[in-house]
């Protein structure tokens, strides 16, 4: 039984090191978890959606148009491909609520016709639907109905078309048009302040004076039908009836582009962090694995002398880190699964999908297992190959030190510190390779924290800079429809009205050299101050008169530089040409600006306003308040930390969690890190330790000299580690900047003094699990086994 | 021979058991042994029989599970895990029989290792020539063969001129020749620092080097004799 014999040695190998074998298998496992988790809510999270979506009919297109009659619906149904068209009526609306008292913007949609097609069903979440013969009983969306605690039988007065009415809510309501809800001008969602009111199609007609006319189409299409052909043909049918039509499809959808950039976020950092802690998993394992072979020489050489070939000697180290991978996996894959439930539970809590579908990544728990097997073999080669390569008659001798040649300074060191010193000393130069795997080890366990706490330092400067250096308006309005320039001039006159810059929001397509990007050009006076524009550097910039500003991310897409010229294509008017006058650095969005002034003169419409930034005095908050609700031109109304509070809710809401989850895994393997190491380093030194015990060197003296070292380690990874926080940090800013979000490289003191800290927890704690060792180190025993 | 002096260690019914769940052994079966200061004592006796337990006692690495072990007046049972790292330090030297150095120690340094913290040390390297091993202080470990790393070893142990010397097994892995130059350092030793040695060992022969020879059979004492003269270390061969 030869092979049975090695096999119970790597059993009995896996229990002696269980200790240290366990801070290894832990990392691996934190890796093997953070795959499955971060998989299995990306694919839970898809299904979820993908499966609401199928269920209640989301369309495809949708177009906004003027009002117009329903036979034209009609012949938008018989376009091929074209499987439903539900012709509705979409209008604003103003809430005004007790105990609330900033304006509310609601969006109006028809309810679909009871016998209609089913587009954009409804998923009733309380009451019912509407009655047939209560034109006063409307739907709104949960969101909204959860922030201000209202149910079914709760009145509220909107205005809408001019008129107050009083209505009545029959249910609450989600709907896959509005997973998430983002009113005019909301760049996160803020259920405060925005609502979605559905009401009977015949009533709301009557409302906005429409008649038998609809404005708005949502449209299914047949499976595997092309959206870019059908909105083509939906197009020209409009156009050839003298309708002047938006239409668009799912990607320019407001609630299904920002899910969409949610998971897309999730989707990149959930790809990439799993794949470091898998990178530094395999790293620490092969470093184990040559520390464990460089431990193990004697017995190489014996079992060699015994005749046992390369290749068997070999396998058994490959066998070795296998077993590791395979009780990393046995802990990770439960443990992936079950926070896998946790977070997708969250999420799915917060995208508003009326049913959850969790279900393991089955894919990624094979692959994950194959990827780590395989990654075990490839840790396990080099160090197995050496073991193979060892010649028995050099492996029963301790290692040689690299340089027999005396260090710098090393005499001084004897002189004043002693030979203990000497020995700490010799051990990290002499053994380069030992002492870098060390320093490598820690500088991970530094890194992969840095790397996964810096989000918060980025989302906290976002804030900061976007909304606080950037943004510095009390509150933004959104007009209903485009007002003249004077209009301006009338708010500055409301009650408490300190400051009032006008903004137009210009839809408009950027053109230069055949890039293309459809954007909302906005017009801002050029000496604003409360919307600045900050350059690369973060310093505010002035609008030149005759120049464009684009956002460092909006010039990277239209491959822009200062200069240039960029032809500007308004949705509608006639086109012109602008230089780029500065790139500006914006963390939110994509940004294109102008000269209010300037741009008005360019459009036929001359000098309008879409929307105005106000600054107002606190005490007269209340009497601006009440101007705002009393005027029937303002659709939407942002308070600047209303903002900002969405913006960090929705974020606390997405990135945050899985993030977070990736801390925990972070500070777990940094702790698993640092103990695995210094039980290693202990291991490797327990004969010299005993020899030194033998000798009358005390406990403490024995401590010290270990401190020392792992001090030594720690030292020089801190710098290093936080070296490969920033490169790591840098990958993953790479990989979530979309459209929507710009997250900063920005790594604050405190993300470097937790990195640290728990390090150096780490090191303290495992260095006091070793004082235990050391105290009952068994001199007698290290002693015999050492002369066996 | 030189006629033994006052005791330096006292041992009385010394026992040491072993427990474990398989079942007891006993090591040591209550041992009485007196070593006298600058005695040569060699300790034979078959496998097993406790010759290393009674060298552990007496170096203070392992403690007795009964019996009395006073050094002049104070009793090593008494003493906590701190005093007797001490005793260790400043009265006991250790020769063991695979060589124990540390291999990024060069043999120097493994001599100063011994002389840390003891303020009546010579200097390492003086140990060194003692040992005949003057020109290679500088050398690693592995650059030295098994008996120099021996000697080396027996300069580690005598470089804080402890009052006990205890080596278990000193020559066991060497041939006869090297064998030989080793048990004349520690005869150099025992003879110039009048330091008590105890050496352990399966070679009747060398039991011509002691002044005491003891056998120890099943963890007993069970023969104990003085030679009429020491012999040369050097006229010794097997
Ligand atoms: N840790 C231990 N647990 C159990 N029994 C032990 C332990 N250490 C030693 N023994 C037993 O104690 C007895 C004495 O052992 P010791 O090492 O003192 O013998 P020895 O005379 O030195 O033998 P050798 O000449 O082979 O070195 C032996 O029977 C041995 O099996
Ligand atoms: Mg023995």
């Amino acid at each position: 039984m030869v092979i049975g014999l090695l096999d119970r040695k790597l059993l009995r190998d896996l229990w002696r090191w269980r200790a240290q074998g366990l801070g290894i298998v832990l990392v691996l496992a934190c890796a093997v978890a953070t795959v499955v988790m971060s998989f299995s809510v990306q694919r839970s999270l898809a299904e979820t959606r993908a499966d609401y979506y199928h269920r209640h009919g989301f369309a495809d297109l949708f177009a906004t148009l003027p009002p117009a009659p329903l036979s034209l619906a009609d012949e938008v149904r018989r376009i091929p491909g074209v499987v439903a068209a539900a012709a509705r009526i979409v209008g604003p609306g103003g809430i005004s609520l007790d105990g609330f008292d900033e304006p509310i913007t609601a969006r109006l949609v028809s309810l679909p016709e009871r016998d209609g097609p089913a587009v954009n069903v409804l998923a009733l979440q309380q009451g019912r639907m509407p009655a047939g013969d209560r034109p006063d009983e409307i739907v709104i969306d949960a969101g909204f109905a959860k922030a201000h605690g209202l149910g079914p039988g709760s009145r509220l007065t909107m205005s809408i078309g001019g008129h107050k009415h009083t209505l009545v809510i029959a249910g609450t309501a989600l709907s896959p048009e509005f997973i998430f809800a983002l009113g005019p001008g909301q760049i996160v969602p803020d259920d405060r302040r925005f609502a979605i009111v559905w009401q009977d199609r015949r009533a709301l007609a009557a409302a906005l004076g429409l008649g038998d006319r609809f404005n708005d189409l949502a449209l299914r299409l047949a499976p595997g039908a092309s959206a870019a052909v059908a909105r083509e043909a939906v197009d020209h049918l409009l156009a050839a009836n003298g309708v002047v039509a938006v239409v668009h499809d799912r990607e320019r959808q407001p609630s299904h582009a920002f899910v969409e950039s949610q998971l897309e976020e999730l989707g990149a950092i959930g790809v990439l962090v799993p794949a470091i802690f898998l990178g530094v998993a395999v790293f620490l394992l092969h470093a184990s694995m040559l520390r464990i072979v460089e431990l193990q020489r004697p017995e190489i050489g014996i079992v060699k002398a015994l005749g046992f070939d390369d290749a068997t000697v070999g396998r058994h180290y490959v066998k070795l880190a296998l077993a590791l991978a395979i009780a990393a996996s046995v802990l990770g894959l439960p443990a992936g699964v079950g926070l896998g439930l946790v977070v997708t539970e969250i999420y799915a809590g917060f995208f508003r999908f009326p049913v959850l579908h969790y279900g393991p990544d089955l894919l990624a728990v094979a692959a994950v297992m194959v990827v780590l097997g395989a990654a075990a073999m490839l840790a396990a080669l080099q160090p197995a190959a050496r073991a193979a390569a060892l010649p028995p008659a050099r492996a029963i001798l301790p290692p040689t030190p690299t340089s027999p040649r005396a260090i710098v300074g090393e005499q001084m060191v004897v002189r004043h510190l002693g030979v203990p010193a000497v020995l700490v000393l010799r051990q990290v130069v002499r053994l380069p390779l030992r002492t870098l795997l060390t320093t490598l080890a820690v500088a991970f366990a530094v890194g992969l924290q840095i790397a996964t706490l810096f989000s918060f330092d980025a989302l906290d400067e976002m804030v900061d800079v976007f909304y606080g250096r950037a943004q510095r308006q009390d509150a933004t309005i959104a007009f209903a429809a485009p007002l003249p320039f004077g209009t301006l001039a009338d708010i500055a006159r409301w009650p408490g009205a300190r400051q009032v810059e006008g903004r137009l929001d210009l839809p408009a397509r950027l053109t230069l050299r055949g890039a293309a990007r459809d954007v909302v050009l906005a017009g801002i006076p050029a000496d604003a101050t409360l919307q600045r524009l900050l350059d690369t550097a973060l310093a505010p910039v002035t609008l030149a008169d005759d120049g464009l500003a684009l956002s460092r991310r909006l010039a990277g897409i239209l491959g822009a530089r200062i200069g240039d010229r960029v032809t500007v294509s308004p949705a509608t008017g006639r086109p012109f040409d602008l230089p780029v006058a500065a790139i500006v650095e914006q963390y939110v969005g994509l940004g294109a600006y102008m000269d209010l002034a300037t741009l008005g003169s360019r459009l036929d419409t001359g000098p309008i306003v879409t929307g105005a930034e106000v600054k107002f005095a606190d005490e007269d908050r209340t009497d601006f308040l009440r101007a705002l609700q009393g005027s029937s031109m303002v659709a939407g109304y942002m308070p600047r930390t209303a903002t900002v509070e969405a913006f960090r809710e929705t974020m606390a809401r997405t990135l945050t969690i899985i993030v977070s989850a990736f801390v925990a895994f972070a500070a777990v393997a940094a702790f698993a890190i640092v103990d695995a190491t210094v039980r290693v380093a202990l291991s490797e030194r327990l004969r010299e330790l005993a020899i030194l015990r033998a000798l009358g060197f005390g406990e403490s003296t024995i401590l010290l000299m270990l401190a020392g070292e792992l001090a030594l380690a720690v030292a020089l990874a801190l710098p290093l580690g936080a070296a490969v926080g920033l490169g790591l940090g840098q990958v993953i800013v790479w990989t979530l900047d979309n459209d929507l979000f710009h997250v900063p490289l920005v790594v604050g003191w405190r993300s470097y003094a937790t990195a640290a800290g728990t390090v150096l927890a780490a090191a303290i704690l495992s260095s006091t699990l070793a004082a235990g060792r050391v105290r009952k180190i068994d001199v007698v025993a290290a002693l015999r086994a050492a002369a066996a | 021979m030189s006629e033994p002096e006052r005791a330096v260690l006292m041992a009385r019914g010394l026992a040491k058991t072993y427990g474990s769940a398989a079942g007891r052994v006993h090591a040591l079966r209550g041992v009485d042994f007196d070593l006298a200061r600058g005695e040569l004592v060699v300790l034979l006796g078959p496998s097993g029989s406790g010759k290393s337990t009674l060298l552990h006692l007496l170096g203070g690495l392992d403690r007795a599970s009964a019996g009395r072990l006073l050094f002049g007046d104070l009793d090593l049972a008494m003493l906590d895990e701190r005093a007797l790292t001490l005793y260790r330090r400043r009265h006991v030297g250790f020769v063991f029989q695979a060589y124990n150095l540390i291999a990024s120690l060069t043999a120097s340094e493994n001599v100063a290792l011994g002389a840390v913290g003891v303020e009546r040390a010579i200097a390492p390297r003086e140990a060194l020539a003692h040992v005949g091993l003057a020109d290679l202080a500088d050398r690693f470990p592995a650059q030295l063969s098994g008996g120099e790393q021996q000697r080396v070893a027996v300069a580690r142990a005598i470089v804080r001129q402890p009052d006990l010397l205890l080596c278990d097994e000193p020559t066991g892995a060497l041939d006869s020749a090297t064998g030989v130059v080793v048990l004349e350092a520690l005869d150099r030793v025992n003879r110039d620092f009048a330091t008590a040695v105890v050496v352990v060992t399966h070679n009747a022969v060398i039991g011509g080097l002691a002044d005491r020879v003891v056998h120890l059979a099943d963890g007993a004492i069970v023969r104990s004799w003085r030679n009429q003269a020491r012999a040369e270390a050097r006229n010794l061969a097997w």
